[in-house]
């Protein structure tokens, strides 16, 4: 893959919600980066990690989780190709979570040096940076929202809908089916609710002819439907700048 | 071991048809409680008054969990 390609997702992204120019494309296309392919289920940083590279996800989707005492584990967020998951290692050293890998993965780690380096000397990229790591929390707040204050049908629903909106965005849909490797264990413990639950949530959802869900792929049939059973409202993922 | 939950609700009725494998019967009763409070509490929010798990094995029921919202008026 050339650097052009490993760049694209992230760029396509950045471009879709931040106002880069040219020259600043350029300089985020002669970083320095180390490529790297991973199976589904890898460690790419843990907890405790102080890791000296951030991991740009070219290719595949990545989790991010925390497991608390009980042994339960939390998924707090999924990333799609184009997404730095590990961005805030660049100022906060040690990790607080785990990034692992959900699927096949091809990564690109741009050491930090060269990367502090750049938004010191062109400001929009900062801004940009910045404007994404605002966007990570925004999502952040939706999920505290959805697991605290939904029910579980809408819980999946909304994180159904945002994946496709996310993934829509740049360019990775196929009209209204997406390949995404779920599990029922897998949205069971982003919604914070049980597997045998999920089933249940699941098997609503297509008895509605709202979604199905087969082999590693979503399709959803019932766009509007969803989007009010999900209490979905686009604002928080801030794709537009110019809002 | 492999155990099976169906779940049934005044609104829905889940047939599990995957199962899922647990290491004992105890880890089946909590799977099962931690389901049942958690689709009560959607349940009856919705006014909902009831949910049924019904846990079996391959052979045969080995056990159902019942959730009842029960109102009493006091005045």
């Amino acid at each position: 893959m050339d650097k052009a390609e490993i760049f694209e997702s992230f760029l396509k992204r950045l471009r879709v919600s931040t106002e880069i120019d040219a020259e600043d494309e350029a300089a985020i296309r002669s970083l320095p980066i180390v490529e790297k392919r991973m199976d589904g289920g890898e460690r790419i940083a843990s907890l405790g990690d102080r890791p000296s590279a951030c991991c740009l996800l070219v290719d595949g989707y990545v989790l991010r989780s925390k497991v608390v005492s009980s042994g339960h584990r939390q998924i707090l967020a999924f990333h799609q190709p184009g997404d730095v998951p590990d961005l805030q290692s660049l100022f906060l050293h040690v990790l607080d979570h785990d990034v692992t890998t959900l699927s096949n993965c091809a990564v690109g780690f741009i050491p930090h040096g060269p990367l502090r380096q750049l938004i010191t000397n062109r400001p929009k990229v900062a801004q940009a940076l910045w404007r994404d790591t605002l966007t990570d929390a925004a999502i952040f707040r939706e999920w505290i929202c959805n697991i605290g204050q939904r029910d579980a049908t809408s819980r999946v629903a909304h994180v159904v809908i945002e994946l496709y909106t996310r993934l829509k965005a740049i360019g990775r849909a196929e009209g209204l089916c997406f390949n995404f490797p779920f599990t029922q264990a897998l949205l069971a413990d982003a919604v914070g609710t049980s597997v045998v639950h999920m089933n249940r949530v699941i098997q609503e959802l297509r008895g509605q002819n709202v979604l199905e869900m087969e082999r590693g792929r979503i399709s959803i049939l019932d766009e509007a439907k969803l989007r009010q059973i999900a209490d979905f409202d686009v604002l928080y993922l801030h794709l537009n700048p110019s809002l | 071991m492999r155990f099976y939950f169906d779940i049934k609700d005044d609104f829905f009725a889940a047939i599990d048809e995957e199962g899922a494998e647990l290491p004992s019967l105890e880890a089946a009763e909590r799977d099962a409680m931690a389901t049942a409070t958690a689709v009560a509490r959607d349940v009856f929010s919705s006014r909902g008054t009831e949910v049924l798990i019904t846990v079996r094995n391959e052979r045969q029921p080995l056990f159902e969990l019942r959730l009842t919202a029960a109102r009493k008026d006091l005045r």
